[in-house]
């Protein structure tokens, strides 16, 4: 199986710029993020999200020298792993996570050789630059509760918001920084409304002339709390790759391209048609092209039906399905989730196409449903945008008799795996496409009945997440491939749990293949857990 | 052992190596396919005899037979050295095709005129850049950038044999002897190198040549670059 990085965290910062293929949405998006205005982007997994926050970061170190912002980068994927005792455990965690990488940030430039006393006040003490400062010993404190839940945390050295924001504008005086430009990725739980409510009301908190907040959210993210105001306190950008755009396939094999070896170039050239198939089946998301590509490497036409029925009818769905599992208190409304799909939705638009093309119309994959759907659909919706098995395209669009509604389109993958021969007709149906075909779904379909009885049996809970129970499941839960999957079972690492406790010290005994590859298996290891266990 | 007998066992692990590979059923069908190729490539070249750049061409041919061989006697490194020399002085032809100062230089073996890859596969200069493809065939310099791409990673992985990067070494694993992954990987390659090479064709030529030589060379365009809509439009 061919060698891609799959994930973000794979690649060292310093080389993203050797797999960016920029589109004018990837420059107006990297540009939003390093401008003055607070920007949240929003996509669902696999997109590039990470990806585009790590060019931006990369960009703005490049002209730190004439335009002093200096970005920071980090990520809230351990927000699953706090377990304290603390009643604003996830406050203070958030703070503790952004004073610890801003400081590492700036030592890491050396721009803190010199000490400034309000650089003392983030850390909570002098900073030498091989040790932990006492704000990263709290962050960490936190991530490591779920080993140790009853241990009390000591938040003494984290700073409140405006001491925070009192001690940056120190910071960026004495050090001849303009501004502070926070990247924070994977920053509110998908399903915990909570911890979303915190972050944005922190984000709208830090607000100030010396900080730019930006952030990556999925899809369905929409407890803002508050205070923040989407409209008003960012700008919001979704991060969806338009598959109808003419230069679209090029693109994305582009993206291939920076990683593919000679074999699989080639191959892609004399089979473009089936590569073509790939690229509108992974509809914008660059990791599930990667995937498919790496298991259908001859890109001929058998590897490739075979891989899109496999990939589209049960591998993408694993990951929706596993959530049921994880948040037990929405298991209704993600089984509902995929039996609509499944059962609904994608037979009937294929149904719809194959008369189309019949006829010499256009194709769809697109669907319409009333704004004024149960709740609980809405809901269920939300977990489908959040795994990218639906994409909403827009809001307030107009459907027959003139009712307003929401326009969705379904993976493409999803549809062409219905097909008996994807390469045969997959092609067509995508160079078809036409958003003026949509399935609708009033506001009382017949399909909504049984989430909507089971729901009214049973109302969701909120939460309804066990995070021992998720340490003791077995790694093949985990995304990986079977030759990491295969180390992490010699070092006896059987359990998620396993993996996460593992030092780093004890996973790169899993390595004889040199540092690049040890890294990767480290870092995709832990990614792959991080992504479990966040849902 | 003297030195005769030394290099007679060489021969014949060579030629265990070659019986190896024809026994091993599959890969040697694959194996006679790139070694068609040559027979494709020598029509084409055969086409664009007269041609003062055409001495590059046969010389490539002969590395790429050369290569050939390397690769069914088990000499692995070798093939890839030889696939890479093919590449290059095919490329290199197709350069000085358009500058014939530099081909004249090079044939009188002056200082400096040596045959440089980042100059052949440039961007913006090279002979898969839009412009050079735009002067000979614009009608396929929309695929040009694709074909650079495959030519310069089928250079770079060859390359890490030219210089024995680590991977390319296997200590374990004598030479001279059958290696089925290995060859297969070198099929692979030269699979790749082949496309890039009448792909380079087709854009410097193509579009130039009279109707016995479209005919002359219409089975290794179509056969290999028929994927390519203006490729098949020249023939229909």
């Amino acid at each position: 199986m061919a060698d891609f990085f799959f994930r973000t965290e794979d690649i060292r910062p310093e080389e993203v710029g050797e797999y960016f293929v920029e589109n004018s949405q990837d420059r107006r998006i990297v540009d939003a993020l390093k401008n003055r205005n607070p920007t949240i982007l929003v996509g669902s997994r696999g997109v590039g999200k990470s990806f585009l926050l790590r060019v931006a970061q990369k960009e703005l170190l490049e002209r730190f020298d004439d335009e002093r912002a200096f970005p920071v980068y980090l990520s809230f994927v351990k927000s699953s792993l706090l377990q304290s005792t603390d009643p604003e455990q996830f406050k203070h965690w958030m703070l503790a996570k952004i004073t610890a990488a801003i400081i590492r940030g700036l030592q890491k430039q050396g721009l803190l050789a010199a000490m400034p006393k309000s650089a003392k006040a983030l850390a909570g003490s002098d900073i030498t630059d091989a040790s932990s400062t006492p704000i990263e010993v709290i962050a960490e404190a936190y991530e490591e509760s779920w080993q140790k839940p009853n241990e009390p945390i000591d938040t003494s050295h984290i700073l409140d918001v405006d001491s925070l924001k009192n001690a940056l504008e120190d910071l960026t005086d004495e050090l001849g920084i303009k501004r502070f430009v926070l990247l924070i990725d994977e920053a509110a739980h998908i399903f915990v409304p909570e911890q979303q409510r915190q972050f944005f009301t922190l984000f709208r908190d830090l607000r100030s002339h010396c900080i730019t907040c930006n952030a990556a959210v999925y899809p369905g993210v929409t407890s803002f709390g508050e205070t923040f105001q989407p409209a008003h306190d960012a700008t919001m950008l979704s991060i969806d790759r338009d598959v109808l755009a003419p230069d679209y396939v090029s693109n994305m094999r582009e993206i291939v391209e920076k990683q593919a070896d000679a074999a699989i170039l080639k191959n892609i050239a004399q089979y473009g048609k089936n590569f073509s198939i790939l690229a509108y089946s992974a509809s914008g998301n660059p990791r599930l092209l990667l995937k498919t590509l790496a298991a259908s490497p001859r890109v001929n036409g058998s590897q490739v039906n075979e891989t899109v029925r496999e990939f589209y009818r049960s591998d993408i769905w694993s990951e929706h399905s596993v959530l049921s599992d994880k948040y037990f208190g929405h298991k209704e409304v993600i089984d509902w989730g995929r039996a609509f799909v499944e059962g609904y939705l994608l037979p009937e638009i294929q149904a719809k196409n194959v008369s189309y093309l019949a006829a010499g119309k256009d194709t769809s994959a697109y669907l319409w449903i009333h704004r004024d759907a149960p709740a609980a659909v809405k809901e269920a919706l939300r977990v489908l945008s959040y795994t990218g098995i639906l994409t909403e395209q827009a809001v307030g669009i107009k459907a027959s008799r003139g009712e307003i509604g929401t326009r969705y389109v379904v993976n493409l993958g999803c549809l062409f795996a219905l097909e008996s021969s994807p390469t045969a007709t997959a092609f067509e149906i995508a160079r078809g496409l036409t958003p003026k075909r949509m399935t609708e779904f009033g506001a009382n379909h017949p399909s909504y009945r049984s989430l909507v009885d089971s729901v009214d049996k049973a109302p969701a809970q909120i939460g309804g997440y066990a995070l021992n129970e998720q340490l003791e499941k077995s790694i093949s839960v985990l995304d990986i491939t079977e030759w990491q999957r295969g180390k992490l079972v010699a070092l006896g690492l059987n359990t998620i749990g396993d993996v996460l406790g593992a030092t780093e010290q004890k996973l790169k005994q899993a390595s004889y293949v040199g540092d690049v590859r040890a890294r990767r298996m480290r870092n995709a290891a832990v990614a792959a857990v991080l992504e479990y266990l966040s849902g | 052992m003297s030195a005769d007998e030394h290099y007679r066992a060489l021969v014949q692990r060579a030629a265990e190596s070659v019986e190896s590979l024809v026994g091993d059923v599959e890969p040697f069908t694959t194996f006679v396919a790139v070694h068609n190729v040559a027979d494709e490539i020598e029509k084409v070249v055969s086409a664009v005899a007269e041609r003062p750049e055409a001495v590059l061409y046969k010389l490539a041919l002969r590395e790429y037979n050369y290569a050939l061989y390397a690769a069914s006697s088990g000499s692995y490194r070798h093939a890839h050295i030889g696939l890479r020399m093919f590449l290059e002085l095919f490329s290199a032809g197709i350069y000085f095709s358009a500058y014939e100062i530099k081909l004249r230089s090079w044939l009188s073996g002056f200082d400096g005129s040596d045959i440089n890859w980042a100059a052949l596969s440039n961007a913006d200069t090279g002979i898969y850049s839009t412009s050079f493809v735009n002067a000979f065939n614009p009608a396929i310099s929309s695929s040009a950038k694709q074909y650079r791409t495959i030519a310069t990673a089928t250079y770079r992985e060859c390359s890490e044999f030219v210089h024995g990067n680590i991977h390319t070494q296997d200590l374990s694993f004598p030479p001279l002897s059958y290696k089925r992954e290995s060859l297969q990987e070198w099929i692979d390659r030269a699979e790749a190198a082949n496309l890039c090479v009448l792909f380079s064709f087709a854009s410097r030529y193509l579009a130039l040549l009279s109707k016995d030589q479209l005919a002359q060379v219409e089975a290794p365009m179509i056969d290999r670059l028929g994927h390519i809509a203006a490729v098949q439009q020249i023939y229909t």
